[in-house]
């Protein structure tokens, strides 16, 4: 097999396996799915053209850093707020409890977009407090701190809606 | 929804699976630098078989048609010691040989160099008449 074809592999694979966390940290910023997934198939393709990820170290926490990158180049460029778009889903929710996941989404959204952002890395992304940082670049313990913040408040959040749907 | 700790609701958050991209169109490119030469060195090859397998064939078939000689005899051009073997010689030989194999021995038996003309000597002969005394 030649290199070419094995990075377009390694690239394919990455796809695959970091993609959905991807996406869904694209919107966690950008709040459509659309932009988002525009966004994760740019950092794909460029990636493809310059095979880059080869030579990093840490693919999984470049890529999303690509991602973070371009999701606020294109914020930028369109110079508009991001609203959340209530249409479409960024979860497939445990027992098809769609209640749940609009609940999750938008205790998600209400979060400050900091910590929105390691709480998603965290969660989803199944990075490390380290690589958090180093894709953010901010210290380990700032993360852990947002972190902790971030979950105290989408339990209450959710907790909140919760007991709202549980008494109407 | 009765949540005790951090790790379980964290473990609860992850029941919630993200939604996959849509599928990255990827057109693999072929590697241009390569393919096309490759393609092109198999042509060749199998071009310059084809020519040299034409020839061989048509080598031999030719005997078999009737020759100019009337009596049925072939006059088989033979390669005196003064000339070389060339891929022209060669070629008429064998065009003009009755069979592949008898255009071979042509080619093979070829007779022995001339006797050196008169006043010259071989270098073999001048040794084998000098006495050399240990």
């Amino acid at each position: 097999m030649q290199a070419t074809d094995r990075r377009v592999t390694e690239i394919e694979l990455s796809y695959r396996r970091y993609g959905p966390a991807l996406l869904l940290f694209a919107e966690g910023l950008a709040g459509e799915r659309s932009r988002a997934q525009d966004v994760v198939h740019q950092v794909f393709l460029k990636l493809l053209e310059t095979g880059r990820l080869h030579d990093t170290l840490d693919a999984k926490a470049y890529l999303f850093r690509c991602v973070r990158n371009a999701v606020l180049n294109d914020r930028k460029a369109r110079q508009r707020d991001v609203v959340l778009d209530p249409e479409c889903a960024w979860f497939e929710p445990p027992n098809r409890d769609y209640a749940a996941e609009l609940n999750l989404r938008r205790a998600l959204w209400g979060l400050p977009e900091d910590q929105r952002e390691v709480t998603i890395l965290h969660v989803w992304g199944e990075l490390t407090f380290a690589q958090i940082a180093e894709v953010l670049g901010i210290s380990a313990n700032t993360v852990a701190s947002r972190y902790r913040y971030a979950l105290a408040r989408l339990r209450e959040a959710m907790w909140a809606k919760e007991g709202c749907r549980a008494n109407s | 929804m009765p949540i005790l700790d951090e790790e379980q609701f964290e473990r609860y958050l992850k029941e919630f699976r993200p939604v996959p991209p849509g599928s990255l169109q990827v057109a693999r490119r072929p590697s241009a630098a390569r393919r096309p030469f490759a393609f092109m060195a198999w042509a060749a090859a199998c071009a310059a078989s084809l020519v040299l397998a034409f020839l061989l064939l048509s080598h031999r078939t030719k005997p078999n048609q009737p020759s100019s000689a009337s009596s049925g005899l072939t006059v088989v051009p033979q390669l005196s010691n003064t000339q070389s073997l060339t891929i022209g010689r060669a070629n008429a030989l064998l065009s003009h040989a009755p069979s592949f194999k008898e255009a071979v021995d042509q080619l093979s038996f070829q007779p022995q160099a001339a006797p050196p003309s008169k006043g010259k000597q071989s270098a073999l002969s001048v040794l084998s008449k000098e006495n050399i005394k240990l």
